[in-house]
Parts: structure tokens; C-alpha cells; sequence
């Protein structure tokens, strides 16, 4: 094996490790943030949309709302 | 403060130790001691009654076919739950010890679950884990694997609950694995390294030897709050599906709050005690074998 190419491998494997342990880390708050601006049935969808189609604020303004008559 | 009077030296000693001895004795050892009184007696709250029971809630606890199961449930959880967040806290812990760009934006991000209300992680994961739509399950058929249903899966309920809370703990343990990791002195591994040792065997004979008090603490405190699980089980799966993630604190907590039965809860509170009292003796005894505390 070439000697850059053995420097460069185990390079590439740990910047693959922290890829995925950052990705399992914020994936899930990345799929918040972007459920919050969806609809109801837009959240169903497969596969996931990470931008929604037609965003909406009525999941804040619900919240904002809540315990008001 | 001098006071030249042993009298009015002893009575100002009273009254500076009072608030927080009152705050001791009124919030933990009272509240302790009537929950063991509580224990030999049938307290329903609704009734308003209160029978001696003698050691009757004990009994119909330990000889109930509910216990084996919480406690096998509760013992399944630790047993996933430990070595994985060992593992995961050790492993997040070096990279974060090595110098690479963007090493301070990961550590932002590593710790962002640790500040997580349990609430709001554990209703996300319970998406993030729902067999049809979940994003768990979306991202394993990018791999070719097909996702079990999680949660409402009798086999997976508990493993799903592990994962989130490696994925909500693993940054709070590795902050204590990395600081012990910065307190290794660096002179150890360039005097190994002249010696010719190898990555691998530095790790085992410098790093893994001088993270072991640590790692021995790891354990220890992994234990008392794995055998004490709660939020994430009653939000995600309330002890179901039918009953396979029934645990110590749901228990309780629905023979105090649901049911009303202080007594029952108490007693199962005292049991838990005694578990957690024992396991965490043996470990004390066990750690002259494989804790190192020379550096």
C-alpha cells in the first residue's frame, strides 16, 4: 500500500466515526425543527421531507393559543 | 467572628448549621422514615385509612408474579444500558481529546441532548422510533435493513428506550471521561512510545488503567439511576406494550399515583432500596480487582 494512502485511511475512517455519531446526535432535533412547521399529515410522509412542502406556523400558534377561551 | 464565650461560640455553631439541618431533616430523613412507616401499612390515600400491615405489602410484592417481571424488565434495561453507555461516553470522549477542525462545534453538539428536558426527548425518540413513519426505521432501509416496530413491539420496546437514553447521556459521562482523559500526564505515552509501544497498547496499559477510577464511578452511579429508569418509560411506552417495559419506578409511581396506594409503594420503594444498597456494596468490594488508583 502506498504510504500516503496508509495515512490516509485511518483519516478517513474517523472523520466517517464522527460524521456518524454527529449525525445520530442532531438528527433528531433536525426532525423537530422541521416537524414544527408542519401540518398534522405532513409529519406522515416517507420518505421524510426535511424541508415541508407547505410550511406552516400553526403548530407555534397553537401553542402560543393554548389555555386562551 | 470571635467569640470568647464557649456558651455563645456553641449557640452560634447551632445557628448556622440550623438552615441546612433543617432542610436535611425536614425534606429527607423525615419523608425517609415515614415512608418506611408507610411500608408496613395499608395508607390508601382515597380512604384516608391506615392499617398495620406488619410485613404483608413485602410479601405480596416479592411473592407476586408482577416482580420477577419488573425486575427482569428493570435488569434488561441495565443490562443494555450500562455497557453500551460505557462504550459510547468512552468513545465519544477520544475523539473529542484529539485536535481536528470543528472539534469545538461537536462538543456544542455532543452535549446538546444532556440540556434536553427527558419530556421533550423521550415524545421526539417515540416518533423518531415509530415502526412506520420513524426516522429510525426510514434510515435502516437506506442500509438495507428492515426496522422493527420499536415500540409497540414487545422484544424491541426496551432496546428503543435504551437507545434514546445512550443517545440523551452519552455527552454528560464523556465530559467526565474527557476530563480524566486531559489529566493523563502526556510525558506516560511519549516515555511508552520510546519504548516502542503501539497505539493499541498504550491504550490498554496507560489510558484504560488511569481512566479506571473513573470508569469505576461511571458504573456505579450508571447503576443506581438505570435501576431507577422512569421518564423515558412512562412517556414513551408507560410500561406497555402489554407490560413488557414495566420497571421499579413506574411501578411505584403508579401504585402511589394512580392507585393511591401509599403503603404498596412505600414497600416497593425499600425493596428497591435494599437491590440498589447491595449491588452498589458488591461493586465497592469488586473494585480492588480492577481500579487503579497509582497515577
Amino acid at each position: 500500500m502506498p504510504k500516503l494512502l496508509r495515512r490516509q485511511i485511518p483519516k478517513a475512517l474517523f472523520a466517517a466515526l464522527v460524521l456518524a455519531a454527529a449525525l445520530f446526535t442532531l438528527l433528531p432535533f433536525l426532525f423537530m425543527l422541521s416537524s414544527s412547521f408542519k401540518g398534522e399529515e405532513a409529519i406522515r410522509t416517507i420518505p421524510i421531507r426535511w424541508i415541508p412542502e407547505r410550511p406552516t406556523l400553526e403548530g407555534y400558534i397553537r401553542v402560543f393559543n393554548m389555555g386562551n377561551p | 467572628m470571635y467569640l470568647p464565650n464557649a456558651r455563645t461560640r456553641r449557640a452560634a455553631t447551632a445557628v448556622f448549621l440550623a438552615p441546612s439541618l433543617i432542610g436535611v431533616v425536614v425534606f429527607c430523613l423525615v419523608p425517609i422514615g415515614m415512608s418506611l412507616f408507610y411500608s408496613f401499612h395499608d395508607y390508601d390515600l382515597l380512604a384516608l385509612s391506615m392499617d398495620f400491615l406488619g410485613l404483608k405489602n413485602f410479601t405480596r410484592i416479592l411473592g407476586g408474579r408482577e416482580f420477577p417481571q419488573v425486575l427482569a424488565h428493570t435488569l434488561t434495561y441495565l443490562g443494555l444500558y450500562l455497557p453500551l453507555i460505557l462504550l459510547t461516553s468512552l468513545g465519544q470522549a477520544l475523539i473529542l481529546n484529539q485536535s481536528f477542525p470543528g472539534r469545538g462545534a461537536l462538543r456544542a453538539v455532543f452535549y446538546t441532548p444532556v440540556i434536553t428536558s427527558w419530556v421533550a426527548a423521550a415524545v421526539v425518540w417515540a416518533w423518531v422510533l415509530s415502526g412506520r413513519y420513524g426516522l429510525m426505521n426510514q434510515a435502516l432501509a437506506a442500509l438495507g435493513v428492515t426496522g422493527p416496530a420499536w415500540l409497540s413491539s414487545r422484544a424491541w420496546a426496551m432496546p428503543g428506550i435504551v437507545l434514546t437514553a445512550i443517545w440523551k447521556d452519552t455527552g454528560y459521562y464523556a465530559l467526565m471521561v474527557l476530563a480524566a482523559l486531559k489529566s493523563i500526564d502526556p510525558s506516560l505515552y511519549e516515555a511508552a512510545a520510546i519504548d516502542g509501544a503501539g497505539g493499541a497498547r498504550r491504550f490498554l496499559r496507560i489510558t484504560l488503567p488511569l481512566l479506571s477510577p473513573t470508569l469505576f464511578l461511571l458504573v456505579v452511579i450508571n447503576v443506581i439511576y438505570g435501576l431507577q429508569v422512569f421518564e423515558s418509560v412512562l412517556i414513551m411506552t408507560d410500561g406497555g406494550p402489554g407490560g413488557a417495559t414495566t420497571v421499579f419506578l413506574e411501578r411505584i409511581y403508579k401504585y402511589a399515583f394512580r392507585q393511591y396506594k401509599m403503603g404498596m409503594a412505600s414497600a416497593y420503594s425499600w425493596i428497591l432500596f435494599v437491590i440498589i444498597l447491595v449491588l452498589t456494596l458488591v461493586q465497592f468490594r469488586a473494585q480492588k480487582k480492577w481500579v487503579n488508583y497509582d497515577a
